[in-house]
């Protein structure tokens, strides 16, 4: 089976070709570094993306507070980590790095925050 | 009354706070950084996703941790910042007018870097017909609305333009909770990068309508629909391809235009081919001590290279600063033919010279070919050039000849 991907790990974008059997990898072209073929593999088996987006702030100096995942989620489960990230509330003040939710959906995987929030009047 | 400041920084983006931290570095003493906005970082820190810094620090930061680290510099290096304060005049003279909640100001300076970043092009820019109703953003208005804001802009969207803003936005708005119908590109091929086509739109199942653009926007006090049609090689409406599609809010990500009014009004001359000021390979506009870094300057994909460039920038300021007098242009650098832009558009001084500049069309093994008169000074070859996509060479000019200029064509 022939198959392409778009590398999404820089923004060089390499245009990865792709011979397989059974999802195994017989040929790869197009990746610029070894790190396409790793993304190769992934995509092939369980394909993980970061997730980033906000949460809702409590007695901060802003409204939200921008989060990300500290490692990658199964692509199927970004919607319902956001259904479960639109229940929670962060209190100010925040650091950045700081875990929010931690274990979201029994992944493993942390919410983290982007960025420092003092505390405040939510303006 | 006056204030003097050695180096003023216009605009806390970034670029701003890469310039002012690169200038402290190199010994300038008395720095202010004024900024429109209540926080620094500028425009980063509405941009959470990731994918910022590769270059620089070899890992995917989002915008606001990248952000964050500049601004630590910024504080650490003890740089007088003004946040909340809006830059309503520079003069020439390097004199400004400056306002915020504490009254009026004027400062003058030895030297000023311009960092206001650019801003978006808007409905009026790209001519849509139809009604005046609620519902018609920019993306990055959008942006801001969604990722500060906490306030989410419509249900049911159509994006024109598939610029990387455009598509950022539409997994953006997909994660939130709303549709999105589509996104329309008039031209062949997507305006931003493939990677976001895959991670932004193709996991979300979003589709991308190539050559289609919008041809009305229907509603009285809410978008209601808008009319889309498809667009033919020369660029014209397909007659009999235009269809209706019920939404309740148009997102436009139809470029960006660097932010120049206030170098304008000081006398700065700009690129019509950038929107940015004429500089030379130091930032330098033509008002010796007078620099513009960053989105100013033209519009960059990718910050790293922003930052880099910027600090350059922040460096050279110091230099000028120092010497109390700079260099003046004595070549021109010109886009020739397949080259949308070049940055710099003059050179100075001899040396190992960085050329940035974006081809206007996309190709597979094209020729990069710089010449100084009619001399061939470098070659390359590329196996995709694509507009969205920044190059950057480096050509070596040991010796400048005054009055040549250099050209860089695609073949």
């Amino acid at each position: 089976m022939r198959k392409n991907l778009t590398c999404i790990i820089c923004p060089l974008s390499c245009q990865i070709r792709l011979s397989c059997v059974d999802k195994d990898i017989k040929r790869i072209e197009g990746a610029l570094c070894s790190k396409g073929r790793r993304y190769a593999e992934k995509e092939l088996h369980c394909p993980t993306r970061s997730l980033t987006t906000t949460l809702e702030v409590i007695g901060g100096e802003q409204r939200l507070v921008s989060v990300k995942s500290d490692q990658e989620l199964p692509r199927e489960l970004l919607m319902p980590v956001m259904r479960q990230l639109a229940k929670l509330k962060a209190q100010a003040p925040i650091k950045i790095g700081q875990v929010l939710a931690a274990d979201i959906l029994d992944t493993g995987v942390n919410i983290v925050a982007t960025r420092p929030v003092s505390k405040g009047d939510n303006r | 009354m006056q204030l003097k400041r050695e180096l003023m920084v216009i605009g806390g983006g970034p670029a701003g706070l890469a310039a002012a931290v690169a200038a402290r570095r190199a010994g300038v003493r008395d720095i202010l950084l004024i900024e429109r906005e209540d926080c620094l970082g500028g425009i980063l820190n509405q941009c959470i996703h990731n994918g910022f810094g590769r270059e620089i620090f070899k890992e995917s930061l989002t915008g606001p941790e990248y952000a964050q680290i500049f601004i630590e510099q910024v504080q650490l290096s003890d740089i007088e910042c003004w946040t909340g304060t809006l830059v309503t005049e520079l003069t020439a003279g390097k004199r400004i007018i400056a306002a915020n909640s504490r009254g009026l100001h004027r400062i003058c300076a030895q030297a000023v870097i311009l960092s206001m970043g650019c801003r978006e092009r808007t409905r009026a820019a790209v001519d849509i017909p139809g009604t005046r109703p609620a519902g018609i953003y920019t993306a990055g208005v959008a942006q801001n609305f969604i990722n500060l804001r906490n306030l989410m802009p419509g249900k049911r969207f159509i994006i024109l333009g598939s610029g990387d803003i455009g598509l950022i936005m539409a997994r953006r708005l997909t994660l939130e909770g709303a549709e999105v119908l589509g996104v329309l590109e008039k031209l062949p091929y997507p305006g931003g990068l493939p990677r976001n086509i895959t991670q932004c739109l193709e996991d979300f199942n979003i589709p991308l309508y190539l050559k289609h653009t919008v041809t009305d926007i229907h509603g009285k006090h809410r978008v209601s629909g808008v009319s889309i049609a498809k667009v033919g090689p020369r660029g014209g409406i397909l007659p009999g391809t235009t269809r209706k599609l019920a939404c309740d809010t148009l997102l436009l990500s139809v470029g960006l235009i660097p932010e120049n009014e206030l170098s304008k009004a000081a006398g700065i001359k700009l690129d019509r081919l950038t929107g940015g000021p004429l500089v030379d390979e130091t930032g330098q506009t033509n008002i010796p001590g007078i620099y513009a870094c960053g989105n100013v300057l033209h519009v960059y994909d990718i910050v790293d290279q922003l930052t880099k460039e910027a600090e350059a920038v922040g460096r050279a300021a110091a230099c000028y600063i120092k010497a109390g007098q700079s260099q003046l242009p004595l070549l021109r650098v010109q886009a020739g033919s397949g080259i949308k832009y070049v940055v710099p558009q003059q050179i100075s001084a001899p040396g190992k010279r960085l050329l940035s500049f974006r081809v206007d069309t996309p190709g597979q093994n094209k020729y990069i070919v710089i010449k100084s008169g009619r001399k061939i000074i470098k070659r390359q070859i590329k196996q995709r050039v694509n507009p969205p996509e920044l190059i950057q060479l480096e050509v070596n000019l040991p010796e400048l000849s005054p009055g040549n200029i250099i050209k860089v064509e695609l073949k």
